[in-house]
């Protein structure tokens, strides 16, 4: 294939023309290919590369997008081989030289002018070193939590996401950061909230259950005061000591029948659990028909709502009351373990102390 | 032995027309929820209390005939306790609850018994209910109990009386009371205290009498009830004593009570916890 200029001069040799309105280079310049410029292409390419990775590490990788940009290049390329085959200079090989080549080819060559390349790569250092992403998973399969992610160094709502069955992965992007990191605070419901590190360029990925760990649950069970209390309309409440300072965590009143109460997010209860409640009944000297009673009782504890997240060597008091007189008690020292199984012992009201904690 | 009674029966007839100003005595009633889980139950446990007390009150003076029984009667000498506990020591949280009974007595020990079983270890950890809820519970436990227990047991030791006219032939004493004012049937026994003077000292001698009818021309109580000494320990001091005019009544118990429910139809409330005695 032959291109003949229309003004009659030999054609330029280089495959890469001059865009218009930069000095067209003498014709002895012209023929020589220039280095320095094919250099700088290849760092534009290699930069651009660089940023495409970094964008798919922190926007994530989908087949569906690979497909788009599969079908894009193999139209593209299919249509400069049909014009190939057909000889076409007119018709659809001038289409692809018009609207692929030539503004890809002039893109390019005004990228690879130094200035535009020095200030694509700093740009590109630049959001590099300040832009990242938390992308979180779990390991509980069909998990469904309220996930927020807030700075620790600036006033301000927290971003929030909710992971579910069919988005089980959620991504907070872009996150602000610095080239030495900023530290966030990452809350999930039913976890403990924790402390992360945002970086630049790897950004951060975290899993639920490993990475933070789950927030303890805490199963109260009364005992036949309590019960017999909580059915003629007693109060049950929690509260958390820390610090020597207490808080109010629940205070459920009047439920009319009784129960056990499970503080966080429900736990299964084992066959070896239930073989021990009913040997501590059957210490207690419990008839069997009451022993039966308990233990169906405490297998179906009811769930109560909480602000905020137990967590470990949080120190719990709860108590049963009825008409403000102590019915039942049990103090509870969170341990590291996921599951915390109280019972709530009847309490003589002469023999009342203030929690232990 | 038959022919005296006939004698006495048959005397009866001139004195029943006249009146006896005697009433058996009356024992304060009151009930206490000693358990805490019934304790606490209510805010106004007092008033709760005194209506079980009446409830109590009511189903004693229906069962039992030769006492009278008041409500929370601070000034009577004599005070019943229906407390609601468990078996003292007990100190499992599956321990059966009932109503201990407890007389107090003037200048002498408590006696006390276990009579109304009231929740069982199997119902140890059931709510308590609403006032309305005990009390209906409390009803119908006492319409399933009988007062037999009671009456044999802690309320032997309360003195119906503190006189009686002793009669030598036959050997016995007249109650101050007609037999209809105790609800009270022949072959109950009786126990009374006699004070016996002897040669340097006044002694107090227990005899048991069984009631046999009515003594119609007895001073001052005619128409009293009449019991016949049985089981008399020898030698006899009762007679010479009766007969030298020296034997002096001090107090009359009932010791086995048999109940005339007709006798006391009228008298006694016909439904746990309504009418008046």
């Amino acid at each position: 294939m032959s291109v003949q200029s229309t003004t009659g001069d030999t054609p330029a040799a280089t495959p890469l023309e001059v865009p218009a309105g930069q000095r067209q280079p003498d014709a002895g310049a012209a023929t020589a290919p220039d280095p320095a410029q094919a250099r700088r292409v290849v760092a534009v390419l290699a930069v651009l590369s660089l940023g495409a990775l970094w964008l798919q590490h922190h926007l994530g990788f989908d087949f569906k997008d690979l497909g788009i940009v599969a079908l894009t290049g193999a139209v593209w390329g299919g249509i400069g081989q049909l014009a190939n085959l057909f000889d076409e200079q007119s018709g659809i090989g001038k289409l692809a030289e018009n609207i692929f080549k030539a503004p890809l080819r002039a893109g390019l060559l005004f990228l690879a002018q130094p200035i535009a390349l020095y200030c694509l790569a700093g740009l590109l250092a630049l959001m590099m070193t300040t832009l990242s992403s938390v992308t979180i998973r779990s390991d509980v399969p069909g998990e469904h939590a309220t996930i927020s992610l807030a700075t620790l160094d600036e006033p301000g709502s927290p971003e929030t996401q909710t992971m579910r069955a069919d988005q089980p992965v959620v991504h907070f992007r872009p996150v602000l950061t610095s080239p030495f990191g900023r530290l966030y605070q990452l809350d999930a419901e039913g976890y403990v909230p924790a402390q992360l590190t945002v970086f630049p360029f790897v950004g951060r990925q975290v899993l639920l259950g490993r990475d933070l760990v789950p927030s303890p649950s805490v199963l109260f069970r009364p005992f036949a005061e309590g019960i017999a209390a909580l059915e003629d309309g007693a109060v049950f409440s929690v509260k958390r000591v820390r610090g020597g300072k207490e808080e109010q965590l629940i205070a459920e009143s009047d439920s009319g029948s009784a129960s056990a109460f499970l503080l966080g997010r429900p736990k299964p209860i084992s066959d070896a659990m239930m073989m021990f409640w009913n040997l501590e009944a059957t210490a207690s000297q419990a008839p069997d028909a009451i022993k039966a009673r308990l233990v169906m009782l405490w297998r179906s504890p009811h769930q109560l709502p909480m602000q905020g997240e137990l967590a470990p060597h949080d120190c719990l008091v709860a108590e049963i009351r009825l008409h403000d007189k102590l019915k039942a008690r049990a103090v509870a020292l969170l341990g590291d373990e996921s599951f915390a199984d109280v019972l709530m012992q009847d309490v003589d009201t002469a023999r009342v102390k203030g929690p232990s904690c | 032995m038959l022919t005296r009674v006939v004698a006495v029966a048959g005397i009866l007839v001139a004195g029943a027309g006249r009146t006896m100003a005697q009433v058996p005595s009356t024992v304060s009633v009151r009930a206490e929820l000693a358990t805490p889980k019934f304790r606490d139950r209510f805010t106004n446990r007092p008033a709760v209390e005194t209506k079980i007390a009446t409830l109590f009150a009511d189903y004693l003076t229906r069962e039992i005939g030769f006492l009278r029984f008041a409500v929370n009667d601070t000034t009577r000498p004599y005070r019943l306790s229906f407390v609601l506990d468990h078996e003292p020591g007990n100190t499992t949280a599956f321990a059966e609850v009932g109503f201990w009974v407890r007389l107090d007595r003037p200048g002498e020990n408590q006696v006390s018994a276990y009579w109304l079983p009231f929740r069982t270890a199997d119902q140890s950890i059931a709510g308590v209910g609403s006032e309305t809820d005990l009390l209906t519970e409390v009803k119908t436990k006492l319409a399933h109990q009988a007062a037999d227990s009671l009456s044999s047991g802690v309320l032997r030791w309360v003195p119906i009386a503190e006189t009686g006219v002793p009669s030598l032939d036959p050997l016995g004493v007249v109650l101050p009371f007609r037999l209809i004012d105790l609800c009270m049937k022949n072959e109950s026994i009786i126990q009374f205290i006699a004070e016996i003077p002897r040669t340097a000292v006044t002694m107090e001698e227990p005899f048991k009498a069984r009631i046999v009818g009515s003594a119609a021309a007895t001073e001052p109580f005619f128409g009293g009830a009449f019991g016949q000494v049985i089981e008399l320990a020898q030698p006899d001091v009762l007679s010479p004593s009766i007969n030298a005019k020296t034997a002096r009544v001090k107090q009359i118990f009932v010791t086995n009570y048999r109940h005339d429910v007709t006798a006391c139809e009228n008298r006694a409330p016909r439904a746990i916890g309504g009418g008046a005695p």
